[in-house]
């Protein structure tokens, strides 16, 4: 019996060994930076009357505008669609859609009821065939624009990992040429260049506007009195709060990342050092203290560094500076003059205007000042302000063919240079954060 | 008089083993109702609410969807357990049009017509995300070359040749189809630490029939990480690369294959 027994274990452990192979092990170092292949279908409705078939087309070019600005996709053009909208209103059928080499598509379902929308979005991951999105939503008639932004920001998270930037607004310094001068004003938009509003009316200077981390406030700089003075705007009721004159302002303020401070550069007697001003008492505190010139001061995402750009070393370079410690370090190292540091809010990359042989650059760094990467140059180039998931740059070149100046947008990547349009020249841009409404 | 009732009675017991044998013999594929996760988002020109109301009703309504959804797959397992029978497909509809008309009542609005409620349900053809399997990647031709290979007389003579040894060659060819289909998503954050083991099963032609995530170097919950796997899982699974180029008389050798997914050289 005990033989049995040993004979039947040892065949188990046998067949065991014979249909237990090991798997074969590759490794897959390298792959391409391309563009994933999307296709947004216009959404499928019940109801088809011209208010709703117009909605339907809007959020559709909306949201195809969006994503293509992004650089990261490939949009397919609708006549190209095998499978019309109201084929895909409960599930698309993946075959027809794989000889086109689409990877990811979108559908959904728009339903009026009284005055507004209900609208569902699916989005399908076309090669894995598996519903990979859903997502519902109720807008009002006239808040489409938004939502065609929201829905583009939830594809964008979706597939990419990053969170979405297409419902964000850019702050800017409006250009227009009138008689022989050059009306500068304070503008916002949204970032595919609509719903563009002034928030100065021209009559005198406006420089340099930046949102405050809430988004609710915009500080700027304005010459009223021929002095330069600090304004805080408030975007939702347009009430003006004078914050002080600062005669001898180098370089325009910028907010703490907890919103109660402002942080500048302030030259007395020749010596430009950084100094911050709390917003609540107007206090000032001088932030460093030597004989040369340091200015464009900017903080960390975290609020416990900041960046700046001083010739203490002899030519203008990047420096970081411990504000509890007070150590300072030299992050650049490289030929020709490095200002206007910005961190981006993920904290690991430090954006630069770096001017070197007759030329601008836009570059990056990370935030220890190793791995410089210069990404765009041109006549002028110049600061840079990151998206709100820190992946695209936004930035003003001075067009010399044109005579004016522009918003232009980059990848951290290098890839992906595009125009942000607008009506007049347009310059110093800021980006907001995300729900800035 | 009792004979024709006997015989009667005979005839329907057969009729109904006939049908409880046939689904037996060809067991029908389990569809859980598509999951269809919806947030509220009302969005205004001022800025988006998240409709709090809504929001509960909805997770209480989900909690009811799931315990019944739960309820109905242990009646069947159990009915799949003791008396073999597959899951009706009967079964499976009364839970879907439950939980769509409960989700449908809750939305529902008197300015939508009947007319417009009904063309919203679901057909019958709708299959469960989940429940997209290998199944779904291999057509009847190459279903037929797995049962040949599984069932071949000359399986001694096979084994020989399958068993051969792979070489460096093979594998470096496979590793350049393979790099050819990854798009990477190199921008995003630390993407240079997010790894991928993926675990894919093929068929002698050389196409992958499954793929799933066997591994990753960050919890698959992290947005940057699921982006990346996922980029893997579509590189495997993509035209370009099925079938993979593969010596097929090493079929042994890849019939699973370990892929590891590293982006830390490209981007570095």
């Amino acid at each position: 019996m005990k033989k049995l027994y040993l004979l039947i274990i040892t065949l188990c452990s046998f067949t065991f060994n014979i249909s237990h192979s090991e798997p074969l092990e590759i490794s897959i170092t390298e792959g391409e930076v391309k563009k994933t292949n999307i296709a947004i279908s216009e959404f499928y409705t019940p109801l088809n009357n011209d208010k709703t078939a117009d909605i339907i087309q809007k959020i559709n070019s909306v949201m195809n505008n969006d994503l293509t600005s992004s650089g990261l996709f490939q949009i397919y053009d609708k006549q190209s669609f095998m499978q019309k909208p109201n084929e895909m209103r409960f599930r698309p059928k993946f075959a027809d859609w794989r000889p086109l080499n689409v990877e990811i598509l979108v559908t959904g379902k728009v339903i009026p009821i009284d005055n507004k929308f209900k609208i569902e979005m699916y989005v399908w991951d076309i090669i894995r065939q598996k519903q990979i999105f859903s997502k519902r939503y109720m807008i009002g008639g006239n808040a489409w624009r938004r939502l065609s932004h929201l829905m583009s920001d939830d594809i964008y998270t979706r597939v990419t990992g990053e969170t979405g930037y297409f419902d964000s607004r850019v702050l800017f310094v409006s250009e227009q040429k009138k008689e022989n001068r050059k009306l500068k004003k304070i503008a916002i938009m949204d970032l595919d260049g609509e719903n563009i509003k002034y928030i100065t009316d021209g009559k005198y200077i406006a420089l340099t506007p930046r949102f405050s981390p809430d988004k609710k406030h915009i500080a700027y700089m304005s010459y009223k009195k021929g002095i330069p003075a600090v304004y805080l705007h408030n975007i939702r009721n347009g009430k003006v709060k004078f914050l002080g004159e600062f005669k001898n302002m180098t370089y325009a303020p910028r907010f703490s990342p907890d919103g109660e401070k402002l942080i500048f550069s302030y030259a007395i007697s020749g010596r430009s050092n950084i100094w911050s001003m709390d917003i609540t008492n107007s206090k000032f505190k001088q932030i460093t203290n030597n004989d040369h010139i340091d200015t464009s001061p900017a903080y960390s995402p975290d609020g416990k560094n900041i960046v700046f750009t001083s010739n203490r070393d002899g030519s203008p370079q990047i420096y970081i500076m411990n504000l509890s410690s007070g150590k300072v370090k030299r992050l650049t190292t490289g030929d020709g003059s490095y200002t206007t540091p910005v961190v981006s809010p993920r904290g690991d990359l430090i954006a630069f205007t770096k001017q070197s042989n007759g030329k601008f650059y836009i570059g990056v760094m990370n935030i220890d000042g190793t791995g410089e990467r210069l990404i765009s140059n041109s006549f002028l180039d110049e600061g840079p302000s990151f998206a709100p998931n820190g992946r695209t740059l936004i930035f003003f070149r001075n067009d010399i063919e044109l005579g004016k100046t522009k918003l232009m947008s980059i990848d951290i990547t290098g890839y992906n240079l595009r125009e942000i349009k607008t009506p007049h020249g347009a310059s110093d841009p800021n980006w907001s954060g995300l729900n800035t409404r | 008089m009792k004979k024709p009732i006997l015989i009667s009675s005979v005839m329907h017991i057969v009729v109904l083993l006939f049908f409880v044998g046939v689904n037996f013999i060809y067991p029908k594929k389990i569809e859980v109702p598509p999951r269809v996760v919806l947030d509220v988002a009302i969005i205004t020109d001022k800025g988006v609410k998240a409709k709090k109301s809504n929001v509960k009703q909805q997770k209480k309504q989900k909690r009811k969807i799931v315990k019944k959804a739960v309820k109905h797959r242990k009646i069947v397992k159990k009915k799949i357990v003791k008396k073999n029978i597959s899951r009706k497909p009967k079964i499976k509809l009364n839970a879907q049009k439950k939980i769509k008309s409960s989700t449908i009542k809750q939305n529902k609005n008197k300015t939508i017509s009947k007319k417009v409620l009904k063309d919203l349900k679901p057909k019958k053809t709708i299959v469960s995300d989940s429940n997209v399997k290998k199944n779904t990647f291999i057509n009847k031709k190459e279903s037929k070359i797995i049962n040949q290979v599984k069932h071949s007389p000359n399986k001694s003579k096979n084994t020989q040749k399958l068993s051969q040894k792979i070489t460096k060659d093979d594998l470096l060819a496979l590793r350049n189809q393979i790099k050819q289909c990854w798009k990477v998503p190199a921008g995003i954050s630390n993407a240079s630490n997010l790894v991928t083991k993926v675990k894919v099963e093929l068929i002698p032609t050389g196409k992958v029939i499954n793929a799933e995530i066997y591994q990753t170097s960050v919890s698959i919950s992290n947005h940057f990480m699921q982006a990346m796997s996922e980029s893997a899982l579509r590189a495997i699974l993509s035209d370009s690369c099925n079938p993979l180029k593969l010596p097929k008389n090493k079929y042994k050798q890849w019939k699973n294959i370990i892929i590891t997914f590293d982006p830390k050289q490209m981007l570095n």
